[in-house]
């Protein structure tokens, strides 16, 4: 049967209760001209692609809707009864599921587009219903169908046979609007609601080996999420701007560990320039992109610093890369165990920095001093011996004079990172450390000489020549 | 010449003054600013176990280091005055400088500690330790605002040092801050106030004077003269006609 013969969606037939049949009977004739006007439109669309041409049509669809509507179920009848449907099978949820409602089903994207029940329930021809498998969405969106068969969520589990989501669990069934309707499931504002009935269920994400269930409230609680619910930023990332493609978006969600996903340690960066693109360019720039390019597996990319679902702006105290703590994080790779020998550079950064005025001082809680970021940079951080380095000897005047203007040339002989002032050039730092380790020696002998001397004569000496006083 | 000397029971009830006024200030300003300066100093040096305990408090740390080093610059210049144009602060300057007969007095102390003598060194108004810390003083002070300054105003060390000398310059600072606390916590401390024949604490720095007895116990040379001073004053009242 061809689809225009289906279009019995709100037609009346028998072959069920009278009770039932009138109270429909009521309702449908009421609600056929003022809910479905795409049927009308449709029909009067045709006139202005050509009288004849229309008029044919309107004859054909007359005539197949007349000798068809005998054969039709009229769906609605039953479904729109909440009770009947719970009456029919005896399932308060399953009941809930079959129960639609016509007001709500007609604003829908295929509601307002005239679709009617049997274009997608195909095999639904008579009543009752003999077999009724799940709906493919598939004959209609076969790109979105294929891009879910490769992504994480349309892949099934080996041991469990499980397919992780189908296109009802996120569009629902009956109410799936355009992605851009407020009052879609998966428009932006509130699609993290509908990523969160599975993400945040700890007994359903365990069957797909999946432990972490804070993604989402994580994520509500970063700079990213706060965008979105306090601003009410819709340009603020929602999970499927970063998890899926860019443009397609949500269909092809890959895992983490899959190299082709967009979260992938190997496109990560290229997925947060979509929107930081400057930031992108400068990291390409810098050392860490460079490496990260050349395929280095230390390099760092934008998560392994700023952090994942819980990224926090840099002005908050637990972000990894606030003043308070960017020290910590650069350390983490900077003075982990054979890293710095693995790449040449200089050890004890973490240490030398803490040590330092300006480490002491942000310690203690002045923010405004310098952290790793302040003389290194951030995203384009460069090596010493390149030229255009921020830290390098040629630029040091500049970098430092950022914060302390006419800061002299002399900045740039010597280490900024002193390890050891001991060992420094000119081998004078030993010198002055044996001599105050002396003086300062003395200066306790010279204290203690006098006390032992004092508690000598007072304790010793005069209690002998009193009682050599007494025996006289 | 008479032979006028105070009576036993006055030697403990009359007084004279060992510290003058201008004295006291200038000791009782280097009291406060060298306090303020280690206190607000020294925690640099410690900067985990400082800033836990301090925390927030630290933030004006270098304001107050700042604030108390200038206090301590402006009363070395003052001193420089005192000592080079009052004839107090000369002639007790000239009193500090080291001498000969030191060397004397430390030898004649030790005998006299360890119970070979039984005659108390014949210091004058300032003992050899005194005159040592005095130095130390003004040594420490010198070293401490010469660098001090140079790290203060460290854009302007850098154009003509070297970073690693600037690093020296800091380290120089910290040592020396070290070796001054100490000074003060372990010598002065004691060798002033804590010592026995003071025990807990000479009253000189406040009120600026001291007994009869205690000039004539421990500076026997000072006391000496201000008895020959006495006596010729006392001699030339004699002298002079009652008056009608």
């Amino acid at each position: 049967m061809s689809e225009l013969s289906t279009r019995g969606f709100l037609q009346r037939g028998g072959g069920l209760g009278d009770r039932v049949a009138k109270r429909t009977v009521r309702h449908t004739t009421h609600t056929r001209s003022r809910r479905i006007p795409n049927r009308n439109s449709q029909e009067l669309r045709c006139p202005r692609a050509g009288l004849a041409a229309g008029a044919v049509l309107a004859a054909v669809l007359l005539a197949v809707a007349t000798t068809t509507v005998a054969a039709q179920d009229n769906c609605i009848a039953c479904h729109e009864n909440r009770d009947f449907m719970l009456g029919v099978v005896g399932d308060s949820v399953r009941g809930a599921r079959l129960y639609v409602d016509p007001d709500e089903y007609t604003a829908t994207v295929h509601g307002s587009l005239g679709f009617t029940c049997t274009m997608c329930h195909t095999t639904i021809r008579d009543f009752p219903h003999a077999n009724v498998p799940k709906v493919d969405c598939g004959g209609c969106h076969p790109t979105s169908k294929a891009q879910l068969a490769t992504s994480v969520h349309g892949h099934t589990y080996g041991e469990t046979g499980l397919t992780p989501a189908t296109c009802a669990n996120c569009h629902s069934d009956h109410h799936i609007r355009r992605v851009t309707d407020p009052k879609s499931r998966v428009y932006r504002l509130t699609q993290f609601e509908v990523c969160a009935n599975c993400h945040e269920n700890a007994e359903y994400m365990a069957k797909f080996g999946q432990e972490n269930v804070e993604t989402v409230r994580t994520y509500l609680n970063s700079v990213h999420g706060r965008g979105l619910l306090e601003k009410g930023l819709s340009v603020a990332p929602v999970c499927t701007d970063c998890h899926g493609e860019q443009g397609t978006g949500a269909h092809e969600i890959k895992a983490v560990s899959d190299s082709t996903g967009s979260m992938n340690r190997s496109r990560v960066v290229e997925t947060c320039g979509r929107c930081h693109a400057g930031i992108l360019a400068r990291y390409d720039r810098g050392i860490h992109g460079q490496m990260f390019h050349a395929g280095n597996v230390d390099a760092p990319t934008c998560v392994d610093c700023h952090g994942e679902h819980g990224i926090q702006p840099i002005s908050s105290p637990t972000s990894g890369v606030n003043p308070r703590h960017v020290s910590q994080t650069c350390t983490g790779c900077h003075d982990r165990e054979g890293f710095n020998e693995k790449y040449g550079v200089p050890a004890a950064r973490g240490r030398t920095f803490s040590q330092s005025f300006h480490g002491v001082a942000l310690e203690s809680g002045q923010l405004s001093v310098a952290n790793c970021e302040s003389c290194h940079g951030a995203h384009d951080i460069l090596p010493s011996s390149d030229p255009e380095s921020s830290i390098n000897p040629a630029n040091l005047t500049t970098t430092c004079g950022a914060c302390h203007p006419g800061i002299g040339a002399g900045v740039a002989r010597g280490k900024i990172h002193v390890v050891s002032p001991s060992q420094e050039e000119g081998g004078l730092g030993t010198t002055v450390q044996v001599f105050y380790v002396v003086i300062i020696g003395g200066t306790i002998f010279y204290a203690l000489a006098l006390f032992l001397l004092d508690q000598y004569r007072y304790r010793i000496v005069d209690p002998r020549r009193h009682r050599r006083g007494n025996h006289e | 010449m008479n032979e006028w000397e105070p009576y036993e029971a006055d030697l403990d009830t009359i007084t004279v003054t060992r510290f003058s006024r201008v004295q006291r200030v200038q000791h009782e300003i280097l009291v406060g600013s060298f306090a303020v300066l280690i206190l607000t100093g020294l925690p640099v040096l410690f900067p985990r176990i400082s800033t836990s305990l301090l925390g927030g408090v630290f933030t004006i740390r270098t304001f107050l280091h700042h604030f108390a080093g200038v206090v301590l610059i402006a009363l070395s210049l003052a001193h420089l005055v005192y000592i080079a144009f009052s004839a107090e602060g000369r002639r007790d300057f000239l009193g500090m400088l080291p001498r000969w007969r030191d060397v004397i007095d430390v030898v004649d102390f030790v005998k006299y500690h360890i119970g070979t003598s039984d005659e108390h060194p014949q210091f004058d108004k300032f003992d050899p330790f005194e005159k040592f810390e005095y130095l130390a003083v003004v040594w420490g002070s010198a070293v401490m605002i010469v660098t001090g300054l140079l790290m203060w105003f460290f854009e302007f060390t850098l154009r003509f040092f070297p970073k690693w000398v600037y690093d020296l310059i800091v380290m120089v600072h910290g040592y020396e801050a070290v070796l001054a606390f100490l000074a003060v916590i372990l010598g002065h401390l004691y060798n002033v106030h804590l010592k026995p024949e003071v025990f807990p604490m000479s009253r000189v720095w406040l009120d600026g004077q001291i007994t009869l007895r205690q000039m004539k116990d421990h500076h026997p040379r000072e006391y000496e003269r201000w008895l020959r001073q006495q006596r010729i004053q006392r001699a030339k009242e004699e002298a002079a006609p009652p008056a009608p």
